[in-house]
Formats: structure tokens, sequence, C-alpha cells
């Protein structure tokens, strides 16, 4: 059983009053936050106030009532500070929360800090943060990955029990699997994105963190639906993703294998072995494999590091100094100060990114890149909708390694670039991704995997994540924190 | 042809196009939920899109569509079943997101064009295209400290851009376009087209080219023109500036300039750089605009009477003069006027000739005033009909007119009170005239051995006689038969 | 408008850091102009392998990124008729809301003066 479920049933059978919990939760996390860097801020008090309202109320009827949610630094708390992780957003605080957030909140849940994540959700191993790496809490000399390693990690210290992240090119996703977790990326659509802040508007969704698919079924089916503020949420019913868990057997599940994700040669060793075993376990349960073959997802990163960068470049116009966060104390006009301010409140990965968006939007370079980009993307949509026909879902490595030394990638970006290769092309799809743990290395490193579905059947990826925890009874990593 | 520019139109041919932006009265803006008013404390109207919070996601205004669309199917133009909003990216404190969403390859009008009357000539004057977009905010200077202040109550407002072919051939043309533009908008009543107060603006482009050559001449833009004077004036500024460099053999660069009203000339742009790279993206957030051919035909059947088509009934129905019908069309409120009078009194000459003469010298702001003006329609009618009856004088009515004006009392009222009221009858009239021309002797003698301007002193005497309330009519024909005996 | 040919027979790109910096309003010191000159080089250069693929300039015209997402629209039969904003005049809680205390709350300060009503910037000489 997933730590939200079990806890939420605890504190539905008045095993444990909240305030005695949350005691020893706050504790805990200032005892083992510095450890890993996970959170940048604890919300101590406000959780402390709302576990003493909580135990003078007679009855929790919310589905996450009171239960510790931990948010990702990009994602607005009403009067909370948001940074996005990057000095330029120093002293911003919204005036609004996210639509996620507000329902997170009617749902009962209570918000534990936000998490650390690379700056603006740009890096894979949450080592572009201005306000220092996250560290793995299974091996601290290890990354926890990107972006969404704060909340990865916070939820493999077990300092919440449950955590919304962001996944644009496998954010969610990559931090899930190198810290032992479940992670997924719904549909594009299917989460609201306002009150987010934006990286690649057309691929950002907002997306749970949890133990395992129950844990994370519950959180998605809370944050899902159509927002009236995001013209880009879908008007399709929210499915009772919890009740589901039980619907999709492995028995008779067509399995995609795509040739182009599954070549040994491509994997670490260890990573190689965990994912045969997998298949072993999927045939012995039944289910049926069948080869796939996505030709086009080898432009993946290409088309994805030119979408994804024009629009953040956009997006990233905004950070000027003028109305909210950092400005520069020296500049001789005002345009030297919107430079200067840019300059100094944005990081390096940061400034790359912008700059590579920049050029790909520029005269006489647009057709080549951007329009080239999202005409190749379309063929990698099509490439797994027809895949999807033919079978349910499909499998392959979250990555092709465990989660890497700190430091070790940091002076390639284009290295660091290719840890996307499994995950980028499924955000430019735009269909729904789950990354669930299917083992360790033999240094007890976690290795995740994937399914993948087609738009709109995150129950279906939940339910089979359901059915492999169930018959792979994966244990829980060591924590070195 | 305007005197200061005949010695450059002996050679050169005025090639002109206005881009005029229109602010759409829409309650909300166009990307934001929040007010879209004028004249409201800085920064109060305002919500997190149009301020360019992070997070912040533009929602399209339903209503904004709407206008835009009635603005295009009035102007003739094809509307696009789908149309796309792009990103224009440049970095200002007035552009809160760092980019102002706005069409660029798929505006949702295009062609179409706006007629009018001028110099008593119908015209036509193509447009290429019009989009939505959003307004920016405004800076306002505060040199003291040395600081400028941001308001973004402007920002995100809707606007339109209409974008016409350059088909105007001189200032004074183009100064007609932009009015019947205006008046089209204000009878859809999708913009006031105040243009002081910036709710319509207008650049001019203008380029000058050797009578009879096809091709094209570089092109200048003018910007900063906040009246329908300084238009006309900074075309023919300039025009005389192009023509000067022209024929000393220079060449015209292509460039923005400012028209500064109080130095009356076309400034360059200080540190203009190299043409701007607005890296247009399509808008991610948004999805394409998609409109209906059913929705295109409810609002088309919902237009008003555009101005063209109104006065030419006028001209048809009324049998008016183009000139008539152009000054009785400026507003939708002043045609209504005029037709709801006319309809009543059935006499479309006595209406507008009595309009024009009389109760507009009595309106100062005909757009503004006359919705409360007193006489209305009604009662102005009935005024005009006391004439047709010959109850009262036309030069009576215009008296009593500026008396109801004063007192917002009825014709009825003010005639009865001071006893206005015109003679008509026969007998009454034929007493006077009789003792009028008994009283004069002399000039009856005068009269009859020639001098016939003496028939104008027995009018005078017997309006005199009647204080002035004699049925000039009657009274005139009554005086010649009994002169003839 | 480049003539859409020059990108598939593998023209080289060029890319001028102080060109794309100024554009996106960045000031670069020599040693990182050096760092991303470098590092850009390998980047465009691993995404040049894009020109591969023909592209005529029809598929050019891109419609963004709704090819995506329309394509859900299809395969779930949805209508996807633009869900427009209702222009009212009561408007909703967030405008409501956001006052200008709001809008400014987080305005930098110039002078060491408070960004109230307004946002604060150095002055404007040009448009």
């Amino acid at each position: 059983m997933g730590r939200l479920v079990e806890l939420r049933k605890k504190f539905q059978k008045k095993e444990i009053g909240y305030k005695e919990y949350y005691r020893t939760f706050v504790d805990r996390l200032e005892k083992i936050n510095p450890k890993i860097n996970a959170y940048l801020e604890l919300f101590s008090s406000d959780v402390l106030a709302a576990a003493e309202k909580l135990d003078s109320r007679s009855s929790a009827s919310n589905s996450l009532e009171g239960l510790p949610i931990a948010i990702k630094d990009v994602i607005s708390i009403r009067d909370k500070e948001l940074n996005a992780s990057s000095k330029i957003l120093k002293g911003y605080r919204p005036a609004r929360s996210a639509s996620v957030v507000e329902k997170l909140e009617k749902a009962g849940a209570i918000f534990s800090g936000r998490t650390n994540c690379d700056e603006f959700t740009m890096g894979s191993s949450n080592e572009n943060t201005s306000f220092g790496s996250v560290k793995n809490p299974l091996r601290l000399d290890r990354t926890a990955g990107g972006s969404s390693g704060g909340s990865a990690a916070v939820v493999a210290a077990e300092l919440c029990v449950g955590a919304l992240g962001t996944d644009t090119g496998g954010s969610i996703r990559l931090p899930a699997s190198f810290c032992g977790i479940t992670g997924l990326k719904a549909t594009y659509g299917r989460v609201s994105r306002s009150g987010v802040i934006a990286f690649a508007s057309s691929l950002d969704q907002v997306g749970p963190m949890a133990d395992d698919a129950e844990d994370c079924a519950e959180i998605l089916k809370v944050i899902s639906g159509r927002d009236s503020r995001d013209a880009t949420s879908m008007q399709v019913a929210v499915q009772d993703y919890p009740a589901l868990l039980e619907k999709t057997p492995l028995k008779g599940l067509r399995i995609g294998l795509p040739k182009e994700f599954m070549k040994p040669e491509g994997l670490e060793p260890d990573v190689q072995a965990r994912v045969a075993e997998t298949l072993d376990l999927f045939k012995r349960e039944g289910a049926i494999l069948k080869e796939v073959s996505l030709p086009h997802s080898e432009y993946g990163i290409a088309v994805y590091y030119l979408v994804a960068t024009a629009e953040a470049s956009s997006n990233l116009s905004r950070y000027d100094g003028i109305r909210y966060g950092h400005r520069a104390k020296e500049f001789s006009s005002l345009k030297d100060l919107m430079m200067q301010t840019r300059s100094e409140g944005f990081g390096s990965e940061v400034k790359r990114r912008i700059m590579l968006g920049t050029f790909s939007l520029s005269a006489g370079y647009f057709d080549a890149y951007y329009s080239k980009a999202q005409f190749v993307r379309s063929k990698i949509q099509n490439e797994f909708l027809a895949a999807l026909k033919e079978v349910d879902v499909i499998f392959c490595p979250t990555s092709p390694s465990v989660a890497f030394k700190l430091g070790e990638k940091t002076d390639d970006p284009l290295q660091m670039y290719l840890s996307d290769i499994f995950t980028v092309s499924i955000n430019l799809a735009g269909i729904p991704a789950i990354a669930f743990p299917i083992g360790f290395d033999r240094s007890g490193l976690p290795i995740g995997g994937q399914f993948i579905a087609g738009p709109f059947e995150e129950g279906k990826l939940l339910a089979a994540t359901h059915a492999f925890e169930k018959a792979a009874r994966i244990p829980k990593g060591k924590l070195e924190c | 042809m305007l005197k200061e520019l005949e010695i450059v139109e002996k050679k050169y041919e005025l090639v002109i196009g206005l881009e005029v932006h229109a602010q759409l009265k829409t309650h909300s803006k166009l990307m934001s939920p929040s007010k879209n008013v004028y004249g409201q404390g800085p920064n109060t109207a305002v919500a997190s899109v149009c301020t360019g919070m992070p997070g912040a996601l533009p929602t399209l205004n339903k209503k904004a569509v709407e206008m835009a669309i009635t603005t295009a199917l009035a102007l003739r133009c094809d509307v696009r079943p789908l149309s796309v909003f792009s990103r224009k990216h440049y970095f200002y404190p007035d552009l809160p997101k760092g980019y102002q969403i706005s069409q660029y390859d798929r505006p949702y009008a295009e062609n179409g064009r706006v007629e009018f009357f001028w110099n008593n000539e119908k015209c036509s004057i193509g447009l290429i295209r019009i989009h939505l977009e959003e307004d920016a905010g405004k800076n306002l200077h505060f040199d003291e400290r040395g600081i400028s202040l941001v308001d973004l109550n402007r920002s995100s407002v809707p606007l339109i851009e209409i974008v016409s072919l350059p088909d105007m051939r001189g200032p004074e043309e183009a100064g007609a376009y932009l009015r019947s533009l205006r008046r089209v908008l204000r009878y859809l009543d999708v913009c006031d087209g105040n243009l002081e107060e910036g709710n319509l603006r207008c650049d001019a482009n203008i380029s000058l080219r050797i009578r009879g050559v096809t091709t094209y001449g570089t092109r200048v833009e003018l910007k900063n023109i906040n009246s329908f004077r300084n238009l006309e004036k900074a075309l023919v500024y300039e025009a005389q500036r192009q023509f000067q460099i022209l024929e000393e053999g220079g060449k015209i660069s292509q460039e923005t300039r400012l028209w500064d009203a109080s130095l009356n000339k076309s400034l360059s742009m200080r540190s203009k750089e190299e043409a701007a790279d607005y890296r247009y993206m399509p808008e991610p957030d948004l999805l394409p605009l998609q409109i209906q051919d059913s929705e295109l035909k409810e609002l088309a059947s919902k237009l008003p009477e555009l101005p063209i088509s109104r006065a030419e009934r006028f001209i048809k129905d009324y049998e008016r003069s183009a000139y008539d019908a152009d000054v009785l069309t400026s507003s939708k409120d002043l045609a209504d006027y005029f037709e709801q009078v006319t309809k009543t009194i059935k006499d479309p000459a006595l209406a507008s000739n009595f309009i024009q003469s009389a109760v507009l010298a009595l309106i100062q702001d005909i757009e503004n005033d006359l919705p409360k003006f007193y006489p209305n329609a009604d009662a102005l009618s009935d005024l005009l009909s006391r004439v047709k009856n010959s109850q009262i004088s036309l030069g009576m009515a215009k008296e009593i007119l500026e008396i109801m004006v004063k007192e917002k009392s009825s014709a009825e009222v003010i005639i009865q009170a001071r006893g206005l009221s015109q003679v008509s009858d026969d007998g009454a009239l034929q007493a006077i005239v009789d003792r009028v021309i008994a009283a004069n002797p002399k000039q009856l003698a005068e009269l009859r051995s020639g001098k016939d301007k003496l028939f104008g002193f027995f009018m005078g005497q017997c309006q005199k006689e009647l204080q002035g309330k004699g049925n000039p009519g009657r009274l005139k024909e009554l005086l010649e038969k009994t002169l003839k005996v | 408008m480049e003539s859409l040919s020059s990108f598939y027979y593998g023209q080289p790109m060029s890319f001028s850091v102080d060109k794309v910096a100024a554009l996106a309003y960045l000031k670069l010191s020599e040693a990182e102009k050096k760092t991303f000159e470098a590092q850009f080089k390998d980047i465009l250069g691993y995404v040049d392998q894009l020109q591969k693929i023909p592209m005529t300039a029809d598929e050019a015209k891109s419609m963004g990124a709704f090819h995506i997402q329309q394509k859900f629209y299809e395969i779930l039969g949805l209508n996807f008729a633009s869900t427009l904003r209702e222009d009212s005049s009561d408007t909703d809680a967030e405008s409501l809301l956001f006052t200008n205390a709001d809008a400014t709350r987080s305005a930098p300060k110039a002078d060491g003066l408070p960004g109230e009503l307004l946002y604060e910037v150095p002055s404007i000489i040009d448009r």
C-alpha cells in the first residue's frame, strides 16, 4: 500500500491524530531535508496550524483530507514565494494559487512545502537550480534527476505522501526513476496549466509523484479536468482512476516494445538486465509482447530542443525586472536595466536555452528550425498513435542509466540532453506515460520503466502499473539520508 | 487638389495607405477577464494575464470576436473559418509578457472595402486585412525624478487593426476614408472612434511615384497622428519632404517617422535599430479561432443599415443630394432622427433643410449631444407639421425651435403661451390687405407706375399689422390678387 | 523569405552569439560567449540532422502546436469550436479580487520608494 492511501486510512480510523502526526512530521522534515536539499521552503507553521484545525473537526470527508503534499517551485500557491528555483524571481509571491493547487485544497490536502527543481524546469538532474542541487535520498552523491528532482526526493525520503511535479520532456518520469518512486505525466490537456510557470507551453503538464500507482491515481483524480482559465485543457470527463486500478490485468495485455528504445547497447548493463526481467514477468503473467517501431523517435531530442526552447525563449520574455522579482541595481538605461536583470537573474542553462530558442524563431531560420521541428513532431505523434492501435500500452525504460553522479554531466549540455532520449518523444506526441520502479542496479540505485498509452488513457496506465506492482513486488530502496 | 501640393502632384502621384487600430467596446479585455475601461486609477483594471504574471494564461473574449467579425462583415471582408493567433516579441515595459498576442499570417479577415461619398462621388478604398490583437499598456513620464511610470490598465484591451490597400491619392481622400471608417465603427457600436482619447489610432504610409509609372516608390510610415487635421498635415509635409529629396536626385529611405504636431514636421525615429525581428510564433496557449458559417449568418443578420447604404437610400427614396445624404448619415443617431421626422411629416426636403440649417446649428457635438437633444424626433415632427399646415411660418419655426431648446417645452405650449399662431384665414388677411392698401395711396401709385419693388413694402406693412404672423404664402397671393384689381 | 531548398541540402546555419544575445536581451561575459559558441556548435550540429527530412512549403505553414492536440479532438470526436470567455461586465473572481496591491506587491522598488500604484522604470526616451 502506498503511504498516501495508508495515511488516509489511519486518519479516517483515527489511529493517529493530525497534530500528533504532524509534530513528528515537521521534526523529520527539518532533520532530513538539509541532507538532500529537496524542499526550498518548509511550510511548517501552516502545516501545524492546519493540523490543529483538523483535529477539532468531526470527520474527514475529502479524498486528500489532511494529507501532506509537496508542491514543485513552479506551481503557484497564493502568498507563498515562488521562484522557479531562479534568482530572477526572488521575492515574487503570486496573488492567486494555480488551479491544480485550488483543487488540492478543496480536496483537503495540506501543503508541506515547495520543492527544489531545475531553474525554470530546464534540466535533467536538478543541478541547474540556484538553490543548490538536490541529492538523491538513496545515494547522496547522486542526482535525483530533473527537473522535478525535489518532488521525487521528498517522496522517496518520505517527507510527504505525494508531490506535484511538472513534465515537459521527462521531468516527472526521470526523477521518479532515479529515486525509485512512481510519477505520471498525463495527456497534454488533461490537467490545467493555469498558475504554473510555463517552460514549453505545448509540452508542459502537471502530474502526481508518489509511492505507487494507487497514490498517484488519488492525486490525479483531484487535479484533472477542464479549466476555463486554460484554453488548452480539454473537456474530457475525468475517470475515477482509483476505481479503475484492478481493471487492466497483465493477462492478455498487449504490450508494445519500441525497437528503437530497447536496443541493449543503448542501456547500462543493469538497466538492460532489469528490463529483460520485466519482460519475462510480463510474459509469465500472460501479457502479449509485440515489437513496434517508432522510426522518427530518433529525432525526438532534436525536435524537442527546438520546439521547447523556442517556446521557452518566448515564455521567459516576461522576466525583465519591471513588475516583480530581481531588478539589477546598476544599469545605464532602461534597456540596460532589462538586459542586466536578465543576465544576473538567469543561470547558464536557462540562458543557453533562451538563446537556442530565440535563434530558432529568428527571421530566416524559423522555417528551417521551428517549422521543421513541428513538422517532424507530427510524424512522431502519428507513429505512436499507429503503434497504439496494435497494442494496449507501450513499455520501455525511462532512462538508459541509473542516477549519475552529481557534477558528472554538467560540463556537457548535449550529453545532458541525451538523457531524455526515452522521455521526450512522449511529450512531443502529447500522450500520457507513467514511470515506475522495475528494480535496482547492483549498487542499489533504482531503475525505472515506463508505460505509454493513447490520449486520455491514464486509467489504463495506472491500472497496468498497479498490476505490475502486485506481480513484481519491487521492494523499497534503502535511504542514505 | 491641395494648393500646397500642386507642384508635387504635377509630376508625382501620391500613394497612401492607412493602418487603423480601433479599440473594441467590450466590458473586459481581449485575453484577460479584467475590465476594459478608460480613465481609472493606474493598475486597478488588471489581472494576472495583462500584467504578465508567471503562470498566467490568455483566454479569448467572445464579445471581442463578435465585434471583430461584425466589423469585417460590414466592410465586406472575407472572414476566415480558421484563423490563428501569434506572438509578436519585443521588450518594452508597457508590454508585460514581452510579446503581444496578435495575428500574423492568418488574420481572421481579408479583403473588403470602405465605401463613402467624397466630393459628391462615391468612392471605394480596398482593404488588405483586418486582425485582432492586444493593446499595450501606457508609459507616463515623470521627468523630475528621471523615471517613467507604467500603467497596465490598457494592456490587452482588444484592438482590431484595419489595413487598407495603398489606394488613396491624397491627404483629403485619406481624411475622408478615415472619417468614413470611423463612421462605420460607430454605426456598429464597436468603437467610439475618439482619436484624441486614443481609442482610434491611425498610422499612414506614403510614397511618391512619377505619374504614369506603375511600380511603387519607397514608402515611409508615419506614426503619432492624433487628429484628422494632423493626418492631413502630416501627409502634406511628408509628400513635400519626399518631393524635395526626389527632385534633388536623392533616395527615400524606408523608415518610420513620428509626426510632431508642435513642430509641424515628421521626425526620423532616433535610436531606431535595424528592422525589429519580432520572431512571430503561433500562440500555443490558445486554440485556433474557428468561425462557423452559422455564426457569420447570425451576425450578418444583426448588422444595422450601414452609412453608405443609408446615404444611398436617402438619395434614392428621399431625393436628397449626395452632400445632404452624407451630412445626414454622419452619425447613426442623426440619420435616425432625420428619417423619423421625415416619415412623420412626409416631407424629406423640409426635414433635411430644417435639420441642417436650424437644428444642427444649435448642437455643439452631434455625436454626444444629439441623443439627449430636445426637441427629439417626435417634438421636431410636431413643430414642422405646424409649418406644413401653415399654422406658423418657417421663420417662426426657427424662433420657436430655439425656445424649445431653452425651455424644453413643446411647440404647442410655446405657440399658445406666446400667441404665435400664424394668421392664415383669408378673411382676416384680406381685411388687412385692404386696410394697408387704403392707408398707403402714394406707394400704391408708385407701384402702379412700375416700381415693382414696392410690393415688398406692402408685404412688410401687412406683416407689421399682423405682428409678423401672417401666412406669407397666402398673404402674397391675396395681395397680388387685390393689387391687380 | 529564404528559399526552402536551402535546408534540403545540408547548408550550414550560421549562428552569431552576439546577435542572438541582443535579440534575447541577454548580456554575456566574454567567457560566457566563448563557452556558448562552442556549445552551440555541438548542439546545432546535432539538431541539423532534421535537415535530412524533406518538407514542402505548404507543410511548412505551421499551425503551431495545435496540430498535436487537434489529433486528440479528432480521435475523441470532440468539436473544438473555440471555447471563448464570456464578456462579463460583472468581472469574475480573479479580476475582482486582483487589486492594485496584488499587481504591485512584488514590484521592485525604484529609488527605495515602494512600487505602489504604478511600476517605476528609468526614464523612457524613445519608442
